[in-house]
């Protein structure tokens, strides 16, 4: 167990590194001339002169992979720049707006896998009646949606028509309900019909036969043993759901105006900001590949088959 | 009537209107210039807002641009981005993964580690940041998605090809004789044509949902080209008051993924890919981090 | 021959009249025999005879969506066939009659240890005390052949062989004292020495506790191997029985005479003589 989990966690340093290579090749292939970007978004009119300043100051007449050294070493050490708008260190402000979209996405992860384990054990149980038919119309309906349609719905209903809730702004519990609402969505339909789905196929596993054969209670058998082997597999959608849950925190913050590092990057991307923007995607995807891994081991601690990789007697 | 006959017929009616749903969006798409009765772009702010009538069918925007034109036309732009970006996934997605599947060896790990480096990152997040550094327009957003997508389908079509290479009718039209290549192409590409085919209309409601939404976020289409997502974001601020603005374009959002999922599960039904999906489902899981495969059921 | 009036009221395994129908097909029609205690049945057909669905049926667990009639009456008490009702039985389930099938892999829980499945099945029946528990285990798990049974608790099913798990599944029989023994195509996919050892472990256990069996099984050489009593299995219906001697001596109905003309065509392996 423990060698999976070294071997895992240094398989983390050269993901990273691919990623940082990606992300400045992308840089480089699409910035044009970041020289250019650079002197106007400082509303410096860009002279033939200003552009070499630019230029030298950028490190742009240094060979490629030099500077993307230069950049790496920079990155490391916790440097991305400044952002062109504000003139502010980029890793600075980018977590000052983290923890914004760290709360509405844990929320809505939370949220999902609560509620999802409940919705799907119920449905697989009363297969075919009417529970079962509302969690799976539900299901199928909200995955349709889309989550930017369903905040504004949501928004019309609670704040418009009844006045429940505060359609916008950052705040406590009320002001989370629906943006978590709005994000979790689709996470929340697909991990229900999963669960679903696999307790139906543990329910009808022979070993679960051969249990009842044994003489367990119902209660054990559907209790510890296929619940155990259904919400398993749930664990490695989890990884995909966190992927899903922050393209949705950029969509729940543009609606309702939550101050997170989603907004934040839209309106970098609109002011052509690159540091930030770089910034902003190394320090998403580092998150999303640290929290795959943590997937991952958890995976491995629970299914003893992937812990002993297949070895034994 | 039976509880499984009215199951039966519901099930026929659903796809049935599925069916026709995709047929009026792809008539639409296609002759949403004919069809319509204004111009979408044009903007007449004596008809801020007209209620619906003869001439309006669905009322006007706050730019007094008709509605229903709008949709049309929103139409054509969703979907035909939709298209193509599903064409360009297959292709690439195919191209990569029958390959990487089939050879095997050196080509096989390298066309992997490359698949494995797109999917490293959160497919929305660097849609963006792509649109970011290449800039909007339709051309960029669906670069962007496609480029996001296409390597969780390489590997797929790859777990495919593998499980397929190994089944007993492979094998033995191999050992009768049959040249790699012609076996390939008869006793392989059918049935990944035909898993493809399932799988691409599933996820055309999840592709449209990422291309509304980057326009949603004013990172995909410029206006003033009529796109659903746009249309949303354009009547966000008339949400207190004119909700229908915000209504519409959702709706027809809805209804095509809708449309194109149920197309999609009577597809996979219909084809009943069960016993390779299975296989392939065990094969991917064993190698992504991230085991997306499983949630082939649920999608 | 076949068992007397009185022998039946003395048998432990009484099937009266089963009937297993899903909708107008008819799986296992009107089947009657009884099964002592001491002896081994074997139960033989093709595949589709209705074997495995009528094994299933006596543990009370018939698959879902058959409707199921008759009676079957363990040790002269009346088992609940339906599997809402069965629930009740559990009790008896596992306690007096255990079950082993084939491919045991896949009955056992992946994520569980073999202690796991001891502990839970034991606390089942309400024989948790811990000192009195751990004992079982290990007597049973040596009694099925295992020399050194702490090995084998902490493994999971995966890293074990089909014979030793086919073993474990004897060894769970014996730590709740079953009375009697259905073995469900039990050594099908076992390779030949696996299968020797499992019969004749199940062969020690009915000399040595009195065990009855139920041996449910294709292959004829088994049969003359290991039983006493023969039940000739065809699409559902019972054609022939009797002691195996007597119906692999002189079979009566043709279709025993076509399944024991095929087993000696395809191993030269004359049934009668093969008889023990």
């Amino acid at each position: 167990m423990l060698r999976y989990i070294l071997k895992r966690l240094a398989m983390l340093a050269p993901i990273l590194l691919t990623v940082s290579l990606v992300v400045f090749g992308i840089l480089r292939l699409g910035e044009g001339d970041p020289a250019m970007s650079y002197l106007r978004m400082s509303n410096i009119p860009p002279t033939d002169q200003a552009l070499a300043v630019a230029r030298a100051e950028l490190g742009l007449d240094r060979p490629l992979h030099e500077q993307y050294l230069d950049w790496l070493g920079c990155a490391v050490q916790g440097d991305f720049g400044r952002s062109y708008v504000t003139k502010n260190p980029v890793l600075e402000e980018i977590f000052y707006y983290l923890p914004n979209t760290l709360i509405l996405a844990g929320a809505s992860l939370l949220f999902t896998l609560v509620l999802s384990v409940p919705l799907g054990m119920v449905s697989a149980l009363k297969k075919d009646q009417l529970p079962d038919h509302l969690t799976r119309g539900l299901s199928f309906f909200g995955v349709s949606m889309p989550n930017f349609w369903f905040g504004f719905i949501l928004v019309w209903v609670f704040s418009i028509q009844l006045g429940w809730l505060p359609p916008m702004g950052k705040g406590g519990p009320a002001h989370m309900v629906m943006p978590v609402l709005t994000m979790s969505l689709m996470s929340l339909c697909i991990n229900t019909r999963l669960i679903r789905a696999n307790m139906l196929d543990n329910m009808h596993a022979r070993y679960v036969l051969y249990a009842r054969a044994r003489g367990l209670p119902e209660s054990v058998v559907v209790g510890r043993h296929v619940m155990t082997n259904s919400l398993i597999p749930v664990i490695t959608a989890v990884g995909m759901h966190v992927g899903e849950l922050f393209g949705g925190a950029v969509i729940a913050e543009s609606i309702f105006a939550w101050p997170g590092v989603g907004r934040y990057a839209v309106s970098a991307i609109y002011n052509r900001d690159f540091p930030v923007m770089q910034c902003f995607i190394l320090v998403m995807t580092t998150i999303f590949v640290t929290m795959n891994l943590i997937v991952d081991i958890c995976y491995a601690w629970l299914d003893p088959r992937i812990r002993y990789e297949g070895g034994g007697q | 009537m039976t509880v499984n006959g009215l199951k039966r017929h519901l099930r026929r009616g659903l796809v049935a209107f599925s069916i026709l749903v995709v047929f009026i969006l792809a008539v639409s798409a296609l002759f949403a210039p004919l069809l319509s009765t204004h111009d979408p772009t044009e903007v007449t702010l004596a008809n801020k807002f007209a209620e619906p009538g003869l001439d309006h069918p669905l009322g006007c925007d706050h730019l007094g641009r008709d509605v229903l034109s709008r949709l049309l036309h929103g139409a054509r732009t969703s979907l035909g981005a939709v298209a193509v970006i599903a064409g360009v996934i297959l292709l690439l997605g195919f191209a990569v993964g029958a390959t990487a599947g089939y050879a095997g060896g050196v080509l096989d790990s390298t066309l992997m580690r490359i698949c494995d480096v797109f999917l490293t990152f959160p497919t929305f997040i660097l849609a963006m940041f792509m649109i970011g550094v290449l800039g909007t327009g339709i051309v960029n957003v669906i670069l962007a998605v496609s480029l996001t997508h296409w390597a969780w389908y390489a590997r797929i079509i790859r777990s495919l090809v593998l499980a397929l290479k190994n089944r007993e009718h492979v094998l033995a039209a191999r050992v009768s004789g049959t040249g790699r290549f012609m076996t390939m192409v008869r006793h392989i590409l059918p049935p990944v044509f035909a898993q493809l085919a399932i799988l691409a209309t599933l996820d055309i409601g999840h592709m449209m949902m990422h291309v509304s939404g980057l326009s949603f976020l004013g990172l995909g289409v410029r206006p003033p080209t009529p796109e659903w997502g746009v249309m949303i974001a354009d009547a966000r601020q008339y949400v207190w008051t004119h909700p229908e603005l915000i209504m519409y374009p959702g709706l027809a959002i809805f209804v095509t993924v809708m449309a194109f999922n149920l197309l999609g599960d009577a597809l996979r039904d219909a084809l009943d890919p069960h016993a390779l999906e299975h296989t392939a489902t065990d094969h991917a899981r064993r190698e992504t981090a991230s085991s997306s495969e499983s949630l082939q059921e649920a999608y | 021959m076949t068992p007397s009036s009185s022998a039946s009221a003395q048998a432990y395994l009484n099937v009266r009249d089963l009937r297993i129908t899903a909708g107008e097909k008819i799986l296992v029609g009107g089947l009657s025999f009884t099964a002592e205690k001491g002896r081994v049945t074997g139960m033989v057909g093709e595949s589709g005879s209705g074997k495995s669905l009528t094994c299933q049926t006596i543990m009370g667990l018939p698959p879902r969506g058959l409707s199921v009639s008759g009676d079957v009456l363990l040790n002269g008490v009346a088992m609940p066939l339906e599997p809402k009702n069965a629930v009740l039985a559990h009790g008896s389930r596992g306690r007096q009659v255990a079950m082993i099938m084939q491919n045991p892999i896949s009955c056992f829980n992946p994520v569980c240890t073999i202690k796991t499945h001891f502990r839970e099945t034991l606390a089942a029946h309400h024989k948790s005390r811990l000192d009195n528990t751990r004992q079982r285990w290990r007597s049973s798990l040596v009694q099925v052949g295992f020399e050194n049974p702490d090995a084998i608790l902490p493994l999971y099913p995966f890293q074990m062989s089909g014979g030793m798990l086919q073993r474990v599944m004897i060894a769970l029989a014996l730590a709740l004292d079953v009375d009697f023994l259905l073995a469900d195509e039990a050594t099908t996919d076992l390779d030949a020495v696996s299968q020797r050892r499992v019969l004749d472990l199940v062969a020690s256990l009915v000399h040595d506790r009195d065990l009855g069996v139920l041996l449910i099984t294709h292959d004829l050489s088994v049969i003359a191997h290991l039983a006493d009593d023969v039940l000739v299995m065809r699409e559902g219906v019972l054609v022939e029985r009797g002691n195996v001697h007597a119906v692999f001596n002189r079979p009566c109905h043709p279709y025993t005479i076509s399944l024991l003309e095929a087993h000696y065509r395809l191993y030269g392996i004359d049934m009668e003589a093969s008889c023990n």
